[in-house]
């Protein structure tokens, strides 16, 4: 019973991602958890209008780390069911 | 500092604080200067090593601060060893040479507009750190001579 709770309560993940200087509020969002980050960060980028400029890189963070495009939210969230990324803009200009 | 900053500082310092101690640092606000703020913080990758950052706001939201290493809180404001070694960052000059810093725009007029432009939405005061942080941990290059 509680295996069958586990597996349900694991196949999606509840996304939040806030950045810092948005305008908007933060974004909530569920998802699969084979979902990469890097989808999940092109959904972010756009809820809180963050183009492509220059010497900027773009990235999400959850636990106080940067993460990879390339893992999934089931890699990131571990046992948990739920994410809380932010969004980063840095500057690599200087 | 007009009292507008004032009241503004006041509500995005929260969130700086969360932000800075999840990544094992601290914030405390100058005794005698209401502008000034004063980080600790340290590279990821050296996490026995501290530095104190003394940020000073003129207007808030609305322009970016003077950003300068000390050698303590409330400490020197003028010693190269109390700078980390960071692309962008001048411990000779005493400044950090990219656009998120009052000395930053000084030296670079050009940044005024544009992609570089300083901004003033949500709580620019947290993006400083989340910068200062983010060079910390992907930039550091060890402790200045």
């Amino acid at each position: 019973m509680s295996d069958e709770n586990e597996k349900q309560h694991g196949d999606v993940i509840k996304v939040t991602a806030t950045f810092s200087l948005g305008k908007k509020e933060a974004f909530h969002h569920p998802y699969q958890e084979a979902t990469t980050v890097g989808t999940v960060l092109t959904a972010v980028r756009t809820h809180f209008e963050a183009k492509d400029e220059p010497n900027v890189v773009w990235y999400l963070s959850a636990h106080e780390e940067r993460q990879d495009d390339a893992k999934t939210l089931k890699q990131v969230a571990g046992d948990e069911d739920e994410i809380a990324f932010r969004l980063v803009k840095e500057i690599t200009q200087g | 500092m007009d009292r507008e900053s004032e009241l503004a500082l006041e509500e995005d310092e929260p969130a700086v604080v969360t932000f800075l101690v999840r990544n094992g640092g601290s914030l405390e606000r100058d005794k005698d200067n209401k502008a000034r703020y004063w980080l600790t913080m340290g590279p990821r990758s050296a996490s026995d090593e501290r530095y104190y950052v003394c940020v000073t706001w003129s207007r808030y939201p609305h322009s970016a601060p003077s950003v300068k290493f000390a050698d303590a809180v409330g400490g020197s404001l003028a010693v190269t060893k109390a700078w980390p070694v960071i692309t962008g960052y001048r411990p000779g000059n005493f400044d950090i040479c990219k656009p998120f810093t009052a000395e930053g725009y000084v030296a670079h007029s050009e940044w005024a507009s544009g992609p570089e432009a300083w901004p003033a939405t949500g709580n620019p005061f947290l993006w400083v750190a989340e910068t200062l942080q983010g060079d910390l941990d992907h930039r550091y290059g060890g402790r200045s001579a």
